[in-house]
């Protein structure tokens, strides 16, 4: 394996590491307001390396424990998406016809929409959401991309000798396309994937950073950064450390995309 | 070709007619989702707790809010085939007049931040494409994919932090400075310029880095192209080459064109937030906080327009760059 896959992937492997073991790693409880001798908006010090926000409590902490919301937020969104979009995108290329055509200009419809004046007004309109609410959120509203493409290869596929072959010796239509020509369409979804974990990141955070996505006193990276900016100035650390927790997982995340997308060459996927 | 003039008139004439009906279906979709949601307009105004319900049903009358569904949405599409969108509640303005005056602001940041991204990325782009696995070509790689990997907003924070706050270079927020009408045009047109400078720059950076990467790997694929390899192995030397590649590689880049415009669109409403530049992007997401029906709708309209020019006016310069896919 190449150091451009084994890099990213090895980074990504210790930030879920860390996101796990976030209780035991970090230093102070993240999200209760300290009660007593609260240090409130401290700059970075030896027992607090990322400073304390505005209600005294350790950004450190937070950004740990942050990674588990935002990560888990992410990853079940993009893994919602991902089956979504392959129920959908598999259904329209292997059934074909006009109820493709259909689906298609449905899928026109919804991409169409900027997604994020989707999650704004969902978000805004019903109020705070819990967590499984943006899971579905986010889910629900980044399969589109996963269906088109999928769709164009299951439609590449769906003639292809070896289907033909299946088919002739009596194997069940559900069956062909589960074990036939689904494992084909892999490599697109693995970078597709991989990708949109990265974008949903960001969106996460943006939407938590407007205080419409994960609500406090929860820490999401988006959420903390909100704090840093409702009464700052010069408390650049409330914006830095959370900030770059969250570049940085996205970063990894996109580069782990090219990466895959270079090793598994999958025709569909631009860049 | 027999009759490309024709062709190409039904064609776009076709896709025009698919555009209207997909802003259609995304403004219906956009209507009944925010009828659906908990609330009005009026549930909770800024008029405060002190009014009492029966003026709340009154107005919610005076706007028709009191009817069925149905019946508003005929009411409402109706007005908006004659040009009338409706009525801000939160502005206490016709929803037209509001849009005329927030929708250039964040055309100009879009205008100038698109403009910037093509430029910048393209030549970028080009420039590694052609020496492609070079140590320079590694950096730059590697520098755009870190701020193709920034997040708008938390790079509008930074700079908000950074140079304002901490620095003082650029006033903080707004288009223009509240002493703008005393200054002289020359200083008045400094004044813009430092109020567009920042959320100019922000919207750019991420956009050239957007389209640095897709420019060089289109830039490297054409490099390899025969004809490409035919002009060098001929004595064609430099920009001649180069030329000729750029040409042949611009054809997968114009179809990134159709995916920045809703992509700039998002990092707009972002930025805009961050700096409180009072454009499109600012004004609906204090429209949905105050649940202004008419507002947001419209909001809907220009976003999902936006996005179906987009993908036109990317097929129309594809078709344009790409005589192959004029036949179809």
């Amino acid at each position: 394996m190449s150091p451009r896959l084994v890099i990213p992937l090895a980074s990504l492997v210790a930030l879920a590491a860390v996101a796990v073991a976030a209780p035991w790693l970090s230093p102070f409880p993240p999200n209760e307001i300290p009660a007593e001798g609260i240090i409130a908006s401290l700059a970075p010090t030896l027992s607090h390396p990322f400073g304390t926000d505005s209600a005294g409590r350790d950004v450190l902490s937070r950004v740990l424990n942050g990674a588990r919301v935002s990560l888990g937020v992410a990853l079940l969104s993009v893994l919602l998406a991902s089956t979504v979009g392959t129920l959908y995108g598999a259904a329209s290329g292997w059934i074909g016809g006009i109820i493709d055509a259909a689906c298609m200009r449905v899928l026109d419809v919804l991409m169409s929409i900027p997604r994020l004046l989707v999650l704004l007004c969902v978000a805004a309109l019903w109020g705070a959401l819990p967590l499984t609410g943006i899971v579905l959120l986010l889910g629900l509203t980044g399969w589109y991309d996963v269906a088109r493409l999928v769709r164009a290869d299951v439609q590449g596929l769906r003639s292809r000798e070896f289907v033909l072959a299946a088919r002739a010796t009596g194997v069940r239509e559900a069956r062909i396309l589960w074990q036939h020509v689904l494992p084909h369409v892999l490599p697109t979804l693995a970078v597709t994937a991989t990708l949109g974990v990265a974008q949903t990141i960001a969106f996460e955070a943006g939407l938590s950073y407007l205080g419409l996505g994960v609500q406090p006193p929860q820490a999401s990276w988006g959420s903390i950064l909100s704090d840093g900016t409702a009464l700052g100035i010069g408390r650049w650390w409330v914006t830095v450390f959370p900030g770059l927790a969250i570049v940085g997982a996205v970063l990894v995340c996109n580069a782990l995309g090219d990466a895959l997308r270079e090793a598994l060459a999958p025709r569909q996927v631009a860049a | 070709m027999a009759q490309p003039r024709q062709t190409l008139l039904s064609r776009v004439v076709g896709r025009l007619l698919q555009a209207v009906l997909v802003v259609w279906a995304a403004t219906t979709a956009a209507f009944v989702l925010l009828r659906a949601a908990p609330g009005d307009p009026y549930t909770t105004s800024l008029d405060g707790f002190s009014v009492p319900d029966s003026t709340r049903a009154l107005w919610r009358a005076q706007r028709g809010l009191d009817q069925p569904l149905p019946t508003q949405y005929v009411l409402w599409l109706r007005n908006a085939a004659r040009g009338n969108l409706g009525y801000s509640t939160m502005y206490k303005r016709p929803v037209f007049d509001v849009l005329r005056e927030v929708l250039p602001r964040t055309l100009l940041l879009m205008g100038l931040a698109l403009g910037t991204s093509i430029l910048c990325g393209m030549a970028i782009g080009a420039w590694q494409g052609t020496r492609a696995d070079t140590t320079g070509d590694q950096w730059v790689s590697t520098f755009s994919m870190i701020a193709y990997s920034l997040p708008e907003f938390w790079l509008a924070l930074l700079m908000l932090q950074l140079f304002v706050q901490s620095l003082g270079w650029f006033p903080a927020t707004g288009i223009v400075d509240a002493t703008y009408d005393l200054m002289s045009p020359g200083r008045q047109l400094l004044d813009r310029l430092e109020h567009l400078a920042l959320p100019w720059f922000t919207l750019s950076l991420v956009g050239t880095a957007w389209f640095a990467r897709f420019q060089r790997s289109s830039m490297i694929d054409a490099w390899r192209q025969p004809h490409v390899r035919t002009a060098r192995a001929k004595g064609l030397a430099g920009r001649g080459v180069r030329r000729h590649a750029w040409r042949t590689s611009l054809v997968p880049v114009i179809t990134l064109f159709g995916l920045l415009f809703p992509a700039l669109l998002g990092g707009a409403v972002f930025v805009e937030r961050v700096f409180s530049w009072p454009g499109m992007g600012y004004t609906t997401i204090l429209a949905v906080g105050a649940r202004d029906y008419e507002l947001v709708t419209a909001a809907v309209i220009v976003g999902s327009t936006m996005t179906a020019l987009g993908s036109l006016i990317a097929d129309g310069l594809q078709q344009l760059a790409d005589p192959r896919t004029r036949a179809s």
